[in-house]
């Protein structure tokens, strides 16, 4: 997927959306008015607007715009989604260059797609059919998203997806977004998988702590290991800071 | 000495009644102009007098003084006489600006006698008179007391260093000019300079030397008041900002649509003073149609910026019009030129004054713009605290926009310096409440700092800090935090929420009147973005299933 094939679809998914709502009767009051065929004007200045705004050098603006957009009501909930998965797929097509986040242990870049996945996720249920659609559609990192997105929202369904992201993903960040999704909505299935990650999963952060040295921790292993406590299995810290699992 | 002329007290209302009656006999008598001389109730303008006096200035030498005054004045017609007619205007109360200077050089050596002084003081009268069938006029000026009579003399060199009193003697200065001509048109302007020479007095004491001098006057009659109007040219007055670099700000003031147009060279400016700025004016006396301004410093206070009293522009006569602008100042956020030692930006300086700056003193907040304001692989660093120290670093980017990663609050400007200041300031409170003691500690059983042995550190204190946030573990069931390191999910550690959750304490606006950036929260760009609640990022979701 890209933002020049998107842009398009976006159009068409607009008069669509008018046509429908023509023909279920929405706005329907006036039976002699011919059902208009052109998207609403008002409806198009606020997604132009959105769109500029999600182009936005300004990575903080950015982030705003992402971050408010599923509480816009002057656009309809499968438009919002759509915006923010072109805009996430600009992102990872062509990564902010902008280096680490002030006051995260990711990228700008990185940030970025953890904040539109976690906006996606909030989405209203004609939303959530639009990030299925891509589920279905989509692949790599989109795709990804679109499944973590949808647990973010709750969705059960996505579990299959999850367990693989947890196995396969290349993107250690994915990683631990998928182990602590599977905390909140996987079941016994995910145990081994969880099991398997806070033994070995090898994603790193490094962080400046307070007394001005480095340090750091396993995000994949400490996700797992809220998650494995959150089904029911005991994890304890050790001293060395690793975390030892029960065998049951 | 001539007799003073006498003016009846009262006499203006009588004298209005003959004026009518003169209209028509006048009219016999000689051309339309002196019933338009008559038909003037009032003039208005001002009155100079310079005098140079060769005065006795010590008992045993001699030096010039020098006194000028000068006042506005404003006449009243007072009575019209026969045979011949005249009419006469008075004015008196009048308001004077005197200066006067002393120099002397004595026969041994030069020895410095310079003295200046300024005084505003009332008194005096003038007198104007007109015959309106001989078409002649004659000032009469009486200083009276309305001039200090006395000025004191500081003599330095060679006798010693002493001070005198010496006497002007302008008290004693009236003087009447000769008849003069009338203007051809009438009624016009009486613009004119008589030459003054008193003589010389007799005697040697101080003062006593001779007088000589000009003076001068420039009236308009008071017609067509109603019809008088000027305004401020408003380009540019709402938005004056100190220059980036330095610290002046140059403005030039324009006059429009000023009627009677031949009124111009008397129109004068007023403009808002800043404290501790230097405020100049081309030309210096702010008179003209156009003058251009000049601020030179900026204010040691921020809320010098709050200035309330306006540009100001004057036609002073008859009916003085005045025409008003507010005028606002700022500062150019980026630029520098405030009173700071350390060479700071204008929105390091000011801000802390406001309550974004959280009461800090100034050592206890610290510019910076170097490395440490650069993220490891380039990104923006917004401020930091150095471990142990006893003040926080803001960097350059607390001054642009931010977005908590938290709250999902959008700042900018001095909303964004707010919410750094709070930020950087819980890590210090972290820092002293957690780990200060820890680190003094660690130093002293091992014997080198933690930095000379960031292995060996690291172990220790993963031991108290097991899961590597930053809060002690003993610290982190009362603070809400489990034993991971993100506990709420924001991709940071969990002593680093806390500063972002601590932002949250400034009230996003709360600082938008004290601002006076530019571009800033009263200036140029407007308000800035405002998002809809968002809501937090992390911590609490908006929506989905979440246990416990």
């Amino acid at each position: 997927m890209n933002t020049i094939r998107r842009t398009p679809l976006l159009v068409v998914w607009m008069l669509v959306l008018v046509g429908l709502g023509s023909a279920v009767g929405c706005g329907g009051e006036k039976p002699e008015s011919p059902p208009s065929q052109e998207p609403d004007a008002s409806l198009q200045d606020a997604v132009a607007e959105v769109e500029g705004a999600l182009r936005d050098e300004d990575v903080n603006r950015r982030l705003a715009v992402v971050w408010t957009l599923p509480e816009r009501r002057d656009i309809d909930a499968s438009t919002k989604v759509r915006l923010l998965l072109d805009a996430l797929d600009s992102e990872i097509s062509l990564p902010t260059q902008a280096t680490l986040q002030y006051g995260t242990y990711l990228s700008s870049s990185e940030y970025l797609r953890f904040v539109y996945t976690r906006s996606l996720g909030n989405s209203e249920p004609a939303g959530l059919e639009v990030l299925r659609e891509a589920l279905r559609g989509e692949s790599g990192e989109l795709r990804a998203r679109a499944a973590l997105a949808l647990g973010y929202a709750g969705d059960p369904a996505v579990v299959p997806d999850l367990l693989e992201l947890l196995r396969s993903s290349e993107i250690g960040d994915i990683r631990s977004d998928a182990a602590y999704l599977l905390g909140e909505l996987g079941g016994e299935e995910a145990i081994p998988d969880l099991r398997r990650a806070i033994a070995a999963d090898t994603y790193w952060v490094t962080v400046k702590n307070l007394s001005g040295t480095t340090s750091g921790f396993y995000p994949v292993r400490a996700e797992a290991a809220r998650s494995l406590k959150q089904l029911g299995v005991s994890v304890e810290l050790t001293e060395d800071g690793e975390y030892r699992v029960s065998e049951r | 000495m001539k007799p003073r002329k006498e003016v009846r007290p009262g006499a203006f209302a009588w004298a209005v009644a003959a004026t009518s009656l003169l209209v028509i006999g006048a009219a016999g008598l000689q051309s339309d102009e002196a019933l338009d001389w008559l038909g003037v109730t009032r003039w208005s303008g001002t009155i100079r007098v310079e005098v140079t006096q060769e005065s006795n200035l010590m008992d045993s030498g001699k030096g010039v003084l020098i006194a000028s005054a000068s006042g506005s004045v404003n006449l009243e017609l007072a009575d019209v006489r026969d045979g011949p007619r005249r009419a006469i205007w008075v004015g008196d109360g009048l308001a004077f600006s005197a200066t006067h200077q002393a120099n002397s050089s004595m026969g041994n050596g030069t020895i410095v006698l310079s003295e200046s002084g300024e005084g505003v003081s009332q008194g005096g009268s003038v007198e104007l008179l007109i015959d309106v069938e001989n078409l002649t006029y004659t000032v009469d000026f009486d200083v009276g007391d309305g001039i200090p009579g006395q000025a004191t003399i500081e003599y330095v060199g060679g006798f010693g260093n002493e001070t005198k009193a010496v006497d002007l003697g302008l008290d004693e200065l009236d003087v009447r000019t000769d008849d003069l001509r009338l203007p051809s048109s009438s009624p016009g302007d009486l613009t004119g300079s008589f030459e003054i020479d008193v003589g010389t007095p007799d005697g040697f004491g101080m003062g006593s030397g001779r007088k000589t001098g000009t003076l001068s006057w420039s009236l308009l009659p008071c017609i067509d008041a109603e019809t008088r109007s000027l305004e401020i040219d408003p380009f540019n007055w709402d938005a004056l900002v100190f220059d980036m670099n330095g610290s002046e700000l140059n403005q030039v003031a324009i006059a429009n649509n000023i009627n009677p147009e031949e009124a111009e060279p008397s129109i004068y400016w007023t403009f808002p003073e800043i404290e501790g700025v230097t405020l100049t004016t081309d030309p210096e006396d702010g008179r003209g149609n156009m003058v251009g301004v000049e601020y030179q410093g900026m204010p040691e206070d921020n809320a010098a910026f709050d200035v309330q009293d306006p540009v100001k522009v004057t036609l002073p006569g008859c009916s003085e019009v005045t025409a008003e602008l507010p005028a606002r100042f700022f500062f150019s956020v980026a630029g520098k030129g405030n009173p700071d030692d350390e060479d700071v930006p204008n929105w390091f300086y000011y801000w802390r004054q406001t309550p974004a700056g959280q009461g800090l003193a100034r050592s206890a907040v610290r510019y910076e713009q170097g490395e440490m304001c650069n993220m490891e692989n380039g990104g923006d660093v917004y401020g930091f605290y150095p471990p142990g120290a006893d003040h926080i670093y803001l960097c350059d980017a607390a001054s642009g926009t931010a977005w908590n990663k938290v709250t999902g609050e959008y700042t900018d400007g001095i909303d964004t310096y707010a919410v750094t200041v709070l930020h950087e300031l819980e890590h210090k409170r972290h820092y002293d409440d957690w780990w200060r003691e820890f680190d003094e500690q660690w130093k002293e059983d091992n014997g080198r700092s933690r930095f000379e042995d960031t292995t060996a550190y690291r172990a220790d204190r993963r031991i108290v800090d097991r899961d590597g946030d930053d809060i002690p573990d003993d610290r982190e069931a009362s603070l809400g935090m489990d034993t991971v390191p993100d506990t709420h999910r924001c991709k940071m550690t969990d002593e680093h929420y806390l500063a972002w959750l601590a932002e949250g304490l400034w009230q996003i606006g709360a600082a938008d009147k004290e601002d006076w950036a530019a571009p800033g929260k009263q200036h140029g760009k407007g308000s800035p973005p405002v998002y809809p609640a968002g809501g937090p990022l992390c911590g609490i979701a908006k929506t989905g299933r979440r246990r416990g």
